[in-house]
């Protein structure tokens, strides 16, 4: 599971690389909200590499988007697959993680 | 309810470890405690059927001299010993002596051992945190119904915690003369803290102590609890939930889903699984959230089957990630006559499942109406 950061359009994007499972998700946790958290702005995650997600890799993204919340920022993904899709949907947190097509559709929603 | 399995014996070799000394271990991973890893000497290891084996793995797929795990160098090797069905290395028999990585899984019959390079404080800490789970473990399971073997609704169910142990957790029980109640929770997260949180839950469900709220009526229990489990005061653990009330005068059964997959209605001709399940969000993310449910009609002699994901989210021996469109059709596969269903699916997966065990808790409760 691989993790990187950057910025585009003024936002701090998180591309993820591999499983969010039980050891994807222990693998970048501690990376993933130390590296979101602190900073405190509105983020993008880019889901298109993520093949599979379980309910840690849920976890993950929600608490983290919840912590922003609490600073007034949002969490976003885009470009999950059908497989990562689908569990989202099942779980209903895109209220929380909304869940867009594109990148271009996130930095929209991000902008709103 | 689950199947019994494979006892570790090791043969008496007292060893002396200096706390911060490093040993080489395998350790059993499948249906063994603790204490029945085995350290690898300078003597090394045969693994066998029965004795003089020093560590004995009573398997009729095992040979009674099955292979030896021997150290050289400071590495671990291990070698064949004319097996009738393979000593496997990480998924590969082996021909030759091989040497035995850190980490590596050793499948000796239907037994699948680990090897690790620890010290003697780690071994403690290990044995600490597993015996913090077995007690939770142990929590949770005497919360668990027994299964209902007469009446016009029979239940049977396997739950097999995970070497992590989850935040799975079950129940069924008659809320009147015509309304019995099921249901099934998965905590997000593991270790004993997503066990007690699903302790907190059942036994809330179990005594029917939702304040002002009709357990009759699936989706007021799930808001209720979803406001009395917000995850910032719940140490950041949600939970998904599967809710069901059927009344046996009507044969009409309520549910709702809260995060979580489908529940699977199968009729007495077998010819389909029927998913049930309404689109509402996990429990705990979201105060003040509504939650939709649905209906539908018991046909006679059809068969509920209310699971986890870790019942579906498995890994094959291949390699390949399954997902619930995998499982559902093992649904509909025969029953096996003397094999409950929840058994015949649990050997299913786990015949499927890659060696060393499920990455979740597998909790399968299947319900037969009459």
């Amino acid at each position: 599971m691989n993790i990187d950061f950057s910025d585009v359009d003024g936002f701090k994007k998180v591309a993820l690389d591999g499983r969010l499972d039980t050891a994807g998700v222990g693998a970048v946790e501690l990376r993933f909200s130390a590296g979101v958290i602190p900073a405190g702005e509105n983020t993008m995650v880019d889901m298109s590499k993520v093949e599979f997600m379980t309910s840690l890799g849920v976890r993950m993204l929600l608490s983290t988007a919840r912590s922003l919340g609490v600073k007034g920022k949002k969490l976003v993904m885009f470009g999950a697959n059908p497989a990562v899709s689908d569990t989202v949907e099942t779980m209903g947190f895109s209220d929380i993680v909304p869940l867009c097509a594109s990148e271009a559709d996130a930095i929209a929603l991000l902008r709103a | 309810m689950d199947q019994e399995p494979t006892r570790i014996m090791t043969m008496a070799r007292s060893l002396e470890i200096a706390p911060d000394d490093r040993v080489h271990l395998l350790q059993p991973l499948l249906g063994a405690t603790p204490d029945e890893r085995r350290v690898i000497d300078g003597a090394g290891l045969i693994i066998g059927r029965a004795a003089p084996a020093d560590l004995v793995v009573p398997d009729s797929e095992v040979s009674r001299s099955h292979c030896r795990v021997e150290l050289r160098n400071g590495e671990a090797l291990v070698t064949d010993l004319g097996s009738t069905n393979g000593t496997y290395l990480n998924g590969e028999r082996i021909t030759v002596p091989t040497l035995l990585p850190v980490g590596g899984l050793l499948q000796i019959g239907r037994q699948v051992l680990k090897h690790e390079w620890r010290t003697q404080r780690e071994i403690d800490e290990i044995d600490e945190t597993g015996r913090d789970l077995a007690r939770a473990d142990a929590y949770v399971r005497a919360l668990l119904p027994p299964p209902l073997t007469e009446g016009p609704i029979r239940t049977d169910w396997v739950l097999q915690p995970s070497a992590k142990l989850g935040g799975d957790a079950f129940g069924y029980t008659d809320l009147s003369e015509n309304k019995f109640a099921i249901y099934l929770m998965d905590v997000s997260g593991h270790g004993s803290g997503a066990a007690l949180h699903s302790v907190a839950v059942m036994n809330l469900l179990r005594q029917g102590a939702l304040a002002d709220t009709d357990p009759e009526k699936p989706g007021d229990v799930l808001a209720t609890l979803n406001t009395m489990f917000q995850m910032e005061r719940h140490a950041e653990m949600y939970f998904t939930l599967w809710y069901g009330v059927f009344d046996r005068a009507t044969r009409r059964l309520d549910y709702a889903a809260a995060g979580h997959h489908a529940s699977y209605l199968v009729p007495a001709d077998r010819s389909e699984a029927i998913p049930l399940r309404t689109k509402n969000g996990v429990i705990g993310c979201s105060p003040g959230r509504t939650y939709s449910a649905d209906s539908t009609v018991i046909p006679p002699g059809a068969t509920l089957y209310v699971f986890s994901d870790g019942v579906f989210e498995v890994v094959t021996s291949a390699g390949l990630q399954w997902g619930l469109n995998d499982f559902v059709p093992l649904i509909l596969e025969p029953m096996i006559e003397g094999v409950t269903e929840s058994s015949r699916l649990h050997q299913t997966v786990m015949k499927n499942a890659k060696q060393g065990g499920l990455d979740d808790d597998f909790t399968l409760v299947v319900a037969k109406f009459d």
